[in-house]
């Protein structure tokens, strides 16, 4: 089995992981919408997967 | 200052919250932000009223989104009604980019098709191409092959661009396959190749350089020129890695050439590859290229141990169903 990928996307999605990696600190959606609000930020969601 | 600095430089001006999809609360948030494929990014604000959201990562397209995005705070809601009273290409084009993020792709098109008559200087056919490609991936309504057909030739009439050229290329081919007939892709494959012949963009040539094979394969008709491109286009140490092996072995399975050799290279990834998904994607794949070779015992098998392996996957299990569902109509 290879996982399709669609092609425009190939070769840059691994990268984000190691890239974004040491900014992934919160439990939860809660604990991150709490520090967004306490912070003045937005919130940014990086949805992914391990695969 | 290297990439790891330029992205954590970039990100300083959001709460970054990774959410494996996969895994605890990521699987419901997954779902329930209707996320089609990885990564997605959702900028929201601290009420996770969603400013924007899109698909992919790179370095430049995040730093790209992330001023776009940190530029216009409004949610996508308030944006919508500032669009439907005083419609302007750019917004235009970041409602199409939520929309076709969210699968509503043919509101996506439609955003992209007004981008396009907004702002008539620039052309949106790749984006629209884009769009159609994955809808009709998706089997989404309204869409299918000679929509996503269409689409293309308007990305060949309209764009020099080698990259876009060459991806509509590698796209027609995946659509065209899954349709059920690949002479469809021959145009755009046999463009592809052709039109870029002379780029001097190392990233275009290293591109059609993956898309060679192919063209052996269904322009020129050439299996043995297309397995030797194959191999030809490996990384170095390809045949001592699983996942580098699980890939040519799978290539070939889906195109139907070089089964034979593409066994023994499975055979070779199995016993390389870690306990676990991996091992079992390659049983998969050693399971396919036996059923290929007439040897749906074999199949059967393989794919037990696959589930053995990854016993959470439902995939294996339907697999293990169909060899044996194969073999039994066989005896």
């Amino acid at each position: 089995m290879k996982m399709l990928t669609k092609p425009v996307l190939l070769g840059a999605i691994a990268a984000v992981f190691a890239a974004t990696a040491a900014q992934a600190g919160y439990e939860s959606l809660e604990a991150a919408r709490a520090a967004a609000a306490e912070q003045n930020k937005p919130l940014l969601l990086d949805f992914y997967t391990e695969w | 200052m290297n990439e790891d600095a330029d992205v954590q430089k970039m990100l300083s001006s959001v709460v970054l919250h990774k959410v494996d999809a996969e895994k605890g609360e990521g699987i419901e948030l997954a779902k329930s932000y209707k996320v089609q494929g990885y990564p997605t990014f959702v900028m929201a604000n601290a009420e996770v009223q969603p400013i924007d959201r899109w698909m992919g990562y790179s370095k430049s397209l995040l730093g790209e989104m992330l001023d776009e995005s940190l530029a216009d705070l409004s949610t996508v809601s308030e944006k919508r009604e500032r669009f439907s009273k005083s419609p302007s290409a750019p917004v235009a084009v970041k409602l199409a980019r939520y929309d076709e993020s969210m699968g509503e792709y043919g509101s996506a098109v439609e955003f992209y098709e007004k981008a396009g008559s907004l702002d008539p200087e620039k052309t949106y056919a790749f984006e629209i191409f884009d769009a159609t490609f994955s809808a009709g991936r998706r089997k989404a309504e309204g869409f299918g092959i000679d929509r996503t057909k269409k689409a293309a030739d308007m990305v060949l009439a309209s764009s020099q661009d080698g990259m876009e050229i060459i991806q509509v290329g590698q796209m027609m081919s995946y659509a065209a396959k899954q349709a059920g007939d690949e002479t469809l892709a021959v145009p755009y494959i046999k463009t592809a190749v052709e039109r870029t012949a002379d780029s001097s963009d190392e990233s275009v040539q290293k591109s059609r350089g993956g898309l060679l094979p192919t063209y052996a394969l269904h322009v020129e008709k050439n299996p043995q020129k297309a397995v030797d491109l194959k191999k030809a286009s490996m990384p170095e140490g390809w045949m001592d890695d699983a996942g580098q092996l699980n890939s040519y072995a799978w290539w070939a399975f889906e195109n139907q050439v070089d089964l034979e050799n593409a066994k023994v290279l499975a055979e070779k990834g199995v016993e390389l590859a870690p306990e676990g998904k991996e091992k079992a994607q390659i049983l998969d794949t050693l399971a396919e290229i036996c059923n290929s070779l007439e040897n749906c015992a074999e199949a059967v098998e393989l794919t037990k141990l696959a589930i053995a392996q990854d016993p959470d996957s439902e995939f294996y299990k339907k697999q293990l169903a169909r060899f044996q569902e194969l073999l039994a109509a066989k005896q």
